[in-house]
């Protein structure tokens, strides 16, 4: 049960679950940058949530099957090809040995995932198979996949075909709105940074990866200068570093930073964060943390019917 | 016992308490990982910061909860223990030893006396996974970061910068002097907890002949 790497994009790498419980050991979640893609495609082919997908970003990749297997694909706007044949995304395919699956340049949004029924066989690590790049931990040797290489995966078993339900797939384009909470430091910026934050839209540099993406706009100004104690970080902490460009952390951002810690991209919204591609437009609408809960609550109780637990 | 702590929220999901004595932040860190009822307790260099669900929790709930708990409910919480690490120092293993004794005016032994006679302590995990700041360090024993960073760091390195003594359990890139390196085992991938140190530990630097 393998598929071979014909070409591997910019960036594929085998995600599953976050690391979490760890982050006081300084391991960031790692897992895939926006969880509920993966967790859509994985429910595809029959599989938990977490389980071992692929994660392929902006373009490029292809991979060709050899045995037969149950394909899922959710995420970025793309238009992918089975043997030169467009096919579409949240629904499930089977494919036959010899096949070949391209994904083209995606069209709005940042990463695809592709799910395969059992799951892909990855390294385990801190009980999760993600790959986490920068020290080379989970996934396939803990690297990016490279062309050549072949990726097993778990037995084909009878499954029942689906489609993710219209109401339930999420859409991506380049301009995306990002509810937030203030975060502790968010008096450090003067009162007109604090308006504009709210007022303007920020551009996504070419600073983006699994990390975090920097963003840049009508430079934002802190009122003290003064560098803060060290403290915890999570995905969704946005940091106001000292030339005032926000920057957005991710699943692979370290555990504690000492920039300003301003706003914190809600829960309920946080899966978008790995949708955000350099170029895309960037919203900030403030919510208060009840509010936040109330929305991360409802959007949770939508997919509960449909996804085993949350990935929100 | 609340009384001189602050609690807040610090966006939607986590309770950030600053204030009181580092010490009682790391019990309470402690005591609260021990109780596996949050998601996650970072520790930071002098405030905790605690992750919980909002679907299970309210912010306002969680806010109250942790407000209301009494610090030091378990025996355990009460101290994270004590390491003892084998250092090589200088040489190969510390190839900015003797950039860092020039300028702090002290000859490779003194400085090895000085790191190892200290009471150090972890403060913060942080950085990259298994990274430990390290305070104790001599006041005196402050020296700049590297000016540019090295893209690439050996496991068990052991940094010197910023009066604070850091160590690397991966390898990967780092901006600290390096002046030697631990031979004990910082990081284990098969175990349950494949990382050494954490917040609170003191440790005990032993000196080993450098290779």
């Amino acid at each position: 049960m393998s598929l071979r790497v014909l070409k591997a994009g910019l960036q594929t790498t085998i995600q599953g679950g976050a690391r979490s419980g760890f982050r006081h050991f300084g391991m960031p979640w790692s897992g895939p940058a926006d969880p509920l893609s993966m967790s859509l495609a994985n429910r595809l082919v029959g599989n938990e949530p977490a389980a071992a997908a692929l994660e392929i970003t902006l373009m490029g990749a292809s991979f060709e099957f050899e045995t037969d297997a149950w394909i899922g694909l959710a995420g970025a706007a793309c238009k992918p090809h089975l043997n030169g044949a467009t096919i579409g995304q949240h629904q499930t395919l089977a494919v036959k040995k010899g096949d070949v699956l391209e994904l083209p340049p995606v069209t709005g949004g940042c990463r695809v995932y592709l799910a395969i029924a059992g799951g892909f066989v990855a390294d385990v690590f801190m009980g999760a198979t993600s790959t986490y790049l920068p020290a080379g931990l989970g996934g396939h040797e803990g690297r990016a996949l490279k062309e050549g290489d072949t990726l097993e995966f778990g037995c084909l078993v009878e499954i029942e075909r689906t489609e993710t339900p219209l109401k339930l797939r999420p859409y991506f384009n380049d301009s995306v709105m990002l509810q937030v909470s203030v975060g502790p430091d968010f008096d450090w910026l003067d009162q007109r940074s604090q308006n504009a934050l709210f007022s303007q839209s920020y551009s996504v540099t070419q600073r983006a990866s699994r990390m975090g993406c920097e963003l840049s706009g009508d430079p934002l100004s802190l009122t003290k200068t003064d560098s803060k104690t060290s403290s915890a970080v999570f995905p969704g902490t946005i940091q106001c570093p000292p030339e005032g460009k926000p920057y957005i952390l991710m699943a692979d951002a370290q555990t504690t930073g000492g920039y300003p810690h301003i706003l914190q991209v809600n829960r309920s919204d946080r899966f978008q964060l790995g949708q955000i591609r350099p170029g895309a437009k960037v919203r900030f609408v403030r919510r208060t943390p009840e509010e936040a809960a109330e929305r991360l609550k409802a959007r949770w109780a939508a997919y509960s019917d449909w996804l085993s637990s949350p990935v929100i | 016992m609340t009384g001189e702590l602050n609690f807040k929220l610090s966006g939607d999901d986590t309770v950030l308490i600053t204030g009181g004595a580092v010490a009682d932040l790391r019990a309470f860190g402690r005591q609260l990982r021990d109780a596996n009822e949050w998601l996650e307790v970072v520790d930071g260099i002098s405030d905790v910061s605690i992750q919980f669900d909002p679907v299970e929790l309210s912010p306002h709930d969680a806010l109250a909860r942790l407000q209301s708990m009494e610090i030091g409910g378990s025996e355990d919480g009460a101290d994270a223990g004590e390491i003892v690490l084998a250092v090589r120092f200088g040489g190969a293993y510390g190839p900015d030893v003797g950039a860092v004794c020039s300028q702090l005016g002290l000859s490779l032994d003194e400085l090895i006396r000085e790191l190892t006679n200290a009471d150090l302590y972890v403060d913060m995990m942080g950085f990259t996974p298994g990274f430990a700041y390290i305070s104790g360090v001599p006041e005196q024993m402050n020296v700049p970061r590297l000016k540019e960073p090295r893209k690439r760091v050996p496991a068990g390195s052991l940094g010197l910068a910023a009066g604070k003594c850091g160590t690397y359990s991966l390898e990967g890139p780092g901006g600290w002097p390096l002046i030697g390196r631990i031979s004990t085992p910082l990081f284990d991938p098969a175990s349950d907890m494949p990382f050494k140190l954490q917040s609170g530990m003191r440790i005990r630097l032993q000196p080993e002949a450098a290779g």
